[in-house]
């Protein structure tokens, strides 16, 4: 029996859900040598766009998106990605909501541009040159761009069937969805691949799990303002963390290192929109409606990783 | 070099024809980010002009504004994952 083919894209990423993989380490070994790689860009391999083009369709039988769909190449290659591939992963919170990058959809493309490359303290263009879909160099070499779109997740785009969230998704995460993959033992197409629980439910800090209750918040504190009592919850103390409805595929890393969860994993089973749910959630877990004033920069927030994903998407400007 | 070119462009140009000639390498692999060459060849197959573009647009300068400042360093890790 041949093996396995893999494709792996990354659009609108930065890298990290590549690197993740890497991080496999040995349990890397143990996968790599069941597959055959036969795309990964443009991090891992050298093959270019026109070679997964010229592949038959259906040929290959998993394929892994990381990064969202940010821009006409990015749409395109998905597009490919999903004619080739018999089995299609959202990898990744980008990918599979939007992901850090999503907040791009809290602004026009006009806006973005003109703050990176003209109204930027450290920018010096004064003749306001942006970037064009077409430039013709010199009066012959003509170049072109892709064209810039809202962000939006894999599934906005092409039929996924899988989602794995994380940002990046834990190594150890991974090792277990790649060796599910391998073994044929996965769930229905659509689902995400997740052992189910919330970040409170591993985190050694949950009172509930030394069988305590847990109790409202009396304040809300940025992490700037203070230090998370050692052992105790962080939500508890004020420091909004966003563990009760994020997947912790992660094993709780934030808490576990005093830092308040901001939802990479994605949503816990059941949830479609991450930021609606995120605001429920702690809604329900302050002591009073005023503490819900002091929550600084919500959007920022509750829609760090799902915005593109969520019934909102965008910001419209009228 | 020139040699590897021709060799290159055959395969993607079988056609030949006369005139400038194109070539995208697309994207350049073995790194983080989307980059893009394009080069130029003349009627004799040479080198006349090549461009690297990156093709990317992200606008973290712009969707940061409002963050508080301690959310800011674990945020723009992902300009670059790598």
């Amino acid at each position: 029996m041949s093996k396995p083919k893999l494709a792996y894209y990354l659009a609108g990423g930065c890298g990290g859900c590549d690197i993740a993989v890497v991080d496999l380490a040995e349990t890397l070994v143990d996968v790599a040598l069941q597959l055959d790689i036969v795309f990964w860009a443009p991090t891992v391999a050298d093959a270019k766009y026109k070679d997964l083009e010229a592949m038959p369709d259906g040929s290959i039988d998993v394929g892994l998106v990381s990064g969202n769909v940010r821009n006409s190449e990015h749409e395109h290659i998905v597009k490919v990605m999903r004619q080739k591939c018999k089995v299609l992963i959202a990898f990744g919170i980008c990918a599979a909501c939007g992901g850090i990058k999503g907040l791009v959809n809290l602004h026009t493309t006009e806006q973005l541009l003109d703050k990176a490359y003209i109204n930027t303290f450290s920018t010096d263009n004064p003749e306001k040159v942006l970037p064009q879909t077409t430039v013709v160099v010199d009066g012959k070499y003509e170049l072109t761009l892709p064209t810039l779109m809202d962000a939006r997740p894999l599934d906005q785009v092409v039929k996924v069937d899988y989602y794995i969230g994380g940002c990046p998704p834990y190594h150890e995460h991974i090792g277990k969805a790649f060796m599910a993959l391998l073994s044929g033992q996965l769930p229905p197409s659509g689902s995400w691949i997740t052992m189910g629980k919330a970040v409170c439910e591993v985190c050694d800090r949950n009172p509930v799990l030394q069988g305590k209750s847990k109790k409202f918040a009396t304040t809300v504190k940025r992490t700037i303002e203070g230090t998370p009592t050692e052992g105790a919850c962080i939500l508890e103390e004020g420091y909004l963390c966003l563990g009760p409805v994020t997947q912790g595929d992660c094993g709780a890393k934030c808490p576990s290192a005093n830092v308040p969860c901001r939802g990479c994993g994605g949503p816990i089973p059941g949830v479609k929109d991450f930021g609606l749910r995120a605001i429920s959630a702690i809604a329900s877990m302050l002591d009073n409606e005023e503490l819900v004033e002091q929550i600084p920069d919500p959007v920022h927030l509750f829609y760090r990783y799902a915005l593109p994903s969520s019934f909102l998407g965008k910001r419209i400007n009228r | 070099m020139k040699n590897g070119l021709d060799r290159y462009n055959k395969k993607n140009n079988p056609e030949g024809g006369k005139g400038m000639k194109k070539i995208e390498i697309n994207p350049m692999t073995r790194l983080e980010g989307h980059g893009k060459i394009t080069i130029f060849l003349d009627e004799q197959g040479n080198v006349e002009n090549a461009f690297m573009q990156v093709v990317e647009f992200m606008g973290y300068e712009k969707f940061l504004i409002g963050m508080p400042i301690e959310e800011v360093p674990r945020t723009v890790t992902t300009i670059c994952g790598v």
